[in-house]
């Protein structure tokens, strides 16, 4: 199963959560628009997982009856959908970097996360040099508290 | 009525007025270029300023602000997808785009022209149906306000946006989206998981913020790519020629301003609204729309001349019923009570004055913005061309910021976060981001209307409603239009293409 199909099946079982949870409610609530629309959802997902996953099959057969040939004519995946890779490793340390900033947000300040993470984001992930990082830092930092700090009074 | 004109010219171009014209157009164009801060935080945070002044001084203040947020707001949305607030979201179908292709000066000339003009149409409409508003608000309700949401909601129909069967499953998982949180008719909180947070739905922009700004920040940090490629315009050239473009498509710039002004008048519909049916009708209008949705400088024009206008028709309802259309109108009216200025019929009767000031701000405010914005596209248009390791960290970190600024709730960063993925994973897949963010933003308003209407004029009462039946027809038109205006140039192009073979064996 290649990561569109996961990403399809994903919309089917966030569509067919939806669905059951609609049980739970009585009246205009959920049998209205909310059991109509998550049911189209659920079989359109469940029909594009299903032609997709045996359109990949029949791409498969074919690569293996013609290897020079490419991809089978006539196939209904766009050639631009089709399994673009996906850097895992640098979505996972993006992410990771964000759940810290979140963190330093919430239990510090975001005045202290905003640099921190624009400083340590931009020399151990964008490797990028010292200074400009620090100057990119302190720059967007001080524009935050401005902005942010002085101004807002959500803050 | 129209002899307060003159008088509050005089206000708005004396000292200090023009003072306070000019302070609250650039406040509030910082506003609108933050994502996630719109019109609601400056009125916000101006409001206590004003308390100490004048009301007319006030008043210029803070429609300065207010007018000036829209137009700043396809700033972001042009250069980094990241619309400054709802009300831009279209605006970055085609800038950024263009911006892609180095061409982000004549992306901002032309939102920043239409935005000046649809301003002044907005304006000249306010002026003129001032009079007549009060029977123009009272002939809409629950029946034609569902009839609008259903044609915003057809638009996904329009957008042809990668395949038509993921955009319909895209705008099936907005609607679902939408629909999390209290029930509008008997107010049962649905899907809610047990948490408070989501006791009032999925909440708009840090959807909006995930979906556009962080997804793109995280291809550009994962492809290590600018924003533009190779070739950039950075004169002023470019910028002239996005003006040029306003006048060169003016149907595309007079359809939109007036779509946007008729929208504004509806309360409770919104400039997000407005921008999305203006780019559909433009789209839907087209001869050639094969270059929508890839860098088509109407696709610009439309959206930015409906959210500026839309402001002229948000305030016939405010100020002849007191009825606040939107967040930013509610500020106003309490504002406006401050002074002990009361909106409503007797509004034009007692306080004209008042009522030009405010519009003459509106114009001059948005006429400051444009010329402002249209100065700074050239070094505006430089930001694409940064390394995407500098760009990229800063669209996270005020993504994340616009998120909370909104409603001040920290969950809504969260939310940002998890539709980051989304967006990264529909845009690398197929999926439509625009289908689902239409949807987002109309389901509440398509189920609450619909249940009104039902309740209160059935299916009968609802569907002989002229205005309604005259939006439905409009709508199956605007569906069905594109395909009676492209059929007789494929049936040619087929015919040729026959031709072209037959003479070809016939050579052969």
């Amino acid at each position: 199963m290649k990561v569109r199909h996961v990403v399809t099946l994903l919309v089917a079982a966030l569509s067919a959560a939806m669905l059951a949870g609609a049980f739970e409610y009585a009246g205009t609530a959920a049998f209205g628009f909310p059991f109509a629309v998550s049911g189209i959802v659920l079989v359109m997902a469940l029909a594009l997982l299903v032609a997709d996953l045996r359109a990949d099959r029949a791409d498969r057969a074919d690569r293996a009856a013609e290897p020079a040939s490419g991809a089978a004519s006539g196939d209904p995946v766009p050639e631009q959908e089709r399994d673009r890779p996906v850097d895992w490793a640098g979505l996972a340390t993006i992410y990771a970097f964000l759940a810290g900033f979140l963190v330093v947000a919430h239990f510090v300040s975001y005045l202290v996360a905003v640099p921190a993470f624009l400083f340590l984001f931009g020399v151990l992930f964008c490797k990028e040099r010292w200074v400009p990082s620090a100057v990119l830092a302190a720059s967007v930092g001080l524009a935050v508290f401005v902005i942010f700090d002085q101004f807002l009074p959500s803050f | 009525m129209y002899d307060a004109i003159l008088p509050a010219l005089g206000v708005i171009f004396s000292w200090p007025g023009i003072a306070f014209l000019v302070g609250g157009t650039l406040i509030g164009m910082v506003f609108g270029i933050l994502p996630g801060l719109g019109g609601g935080q400056v009125l916000a945070l101006l409001l206590p300023v004003t308390f100490a002044l004048e009301p007319e001084y006030a008043i210029i203040m803070l429609i300065g602000a207010a007018g000036a947020v829209p137009t700043a707001g396809s700033v972001a949305g042009i250069l980094l997808n990241t619309p400054g607030s709802a009300q831009n979201v279209a605006t970055t179908f085609d800038g950024y785009p263009l911006a892609r292709q180095g061409r982000a000066g004549y992306a901002i000339g032309a939102a920043a022209t239409s935005s000046l003009l649809g301003a002044l149409v907005g304006a000249a409409v306010l002026i003129t149906i001032l009079p007549l508003g009060r029977q123009i608000v009272l002939s809409f309700s629950y029946p034609e306000y569902f009839m609008i949401t259903v044609m915003g909601l057809c638009l996904i129909a329009l957008l042809g946006e990668g395949s038509m069967w993921k955009g319909v499953m895209s705008a099936g998982l907005g609607l679902m989206l939408a629909f999390v949180g209290a029930d509008p008719i008997e107010g049962l909180v649905r899907y809610d998981l047990g948490t408070d947070y989501l006791y009032d739905g999925i909440k708009l922009v840090p959807v909006m913020i995930g979906l556009f700004a962080i997804s793109e920040a995280l291809a550009l940090l994962l492809d290590k790519k600018a924003v533009a490629g190779e070739r950039i315009e950075f004169g002023m050239s470019g910028v002239w020629r996005g003006s040029l473009a306003v006048f060169q498509n003016f149907g595309t710039f007079l359809r939109g301003s007036i779509l946007g002004t008729l929208i504004g008048i509806i309360p409770g519909v919104g400039g997000a609204v407005a921008n999305l049916i203006a780019y559909g009708q433009a789209k839907a209008t087209a001869k050639d729309k094969s270059s929508f949705g890839k860098g088509d400088i109407r696709g610009v024009i439309a959206p930015e001349s409906a959210n500026n206008a839309k402001d002229g028709g948000a305030l016939v309802p405010t100020l002849i019923f007191g009825i606040p259309g939107s967040l930013d109108m509610a500020i106003l009216i309490g504002a406006l009570m401050v002074f002990g200025i009361t909106p409503g019929p007797r509004l034009m009767l007692d306080s004209p004055d008042i009522i030009m000031v405010l519009i003459g701000t509106l114009v001059f405010g948005n006429v400051l913005a444009g010329v402002i914005l249209l100065g700074w596209a050239p070094y505006l248009a430089r930001v694409t061309s940064l390394r995407s390791t500098t760009v990229a960290p800063v669209i996270l970190v005020l993504g994340l910021l616009g998120s909370y600024a909104t409603y001040g709730n920290f969950g809504d960063m969260i939310v940002a976060l998890v539709f980051g993925l989304v967006g990264y994973f529909f845009h690398a897949y197929g999926f439509s981001r625009v289908a689902l963010i239409i949807a987002l933003v109309l389901g509440g308003l398509i189920e609450k209307n619909f249940y009104q209407s039902m309740l209160v004029f059935g299916i009968e009462g609802s569907l002989t409603r002229p205005i309604t039946l005259g939006l439905l027809l409009a709508t199956i038109a605007m569906l069905v239009y594109p395909a009676l205006r492209a059929s007789p140039g494929a049936l040619l192009s087929r015919a040729a293409r026959k031709e072209r073979i037959k003479v070809s064996k016939d050579e052969g």
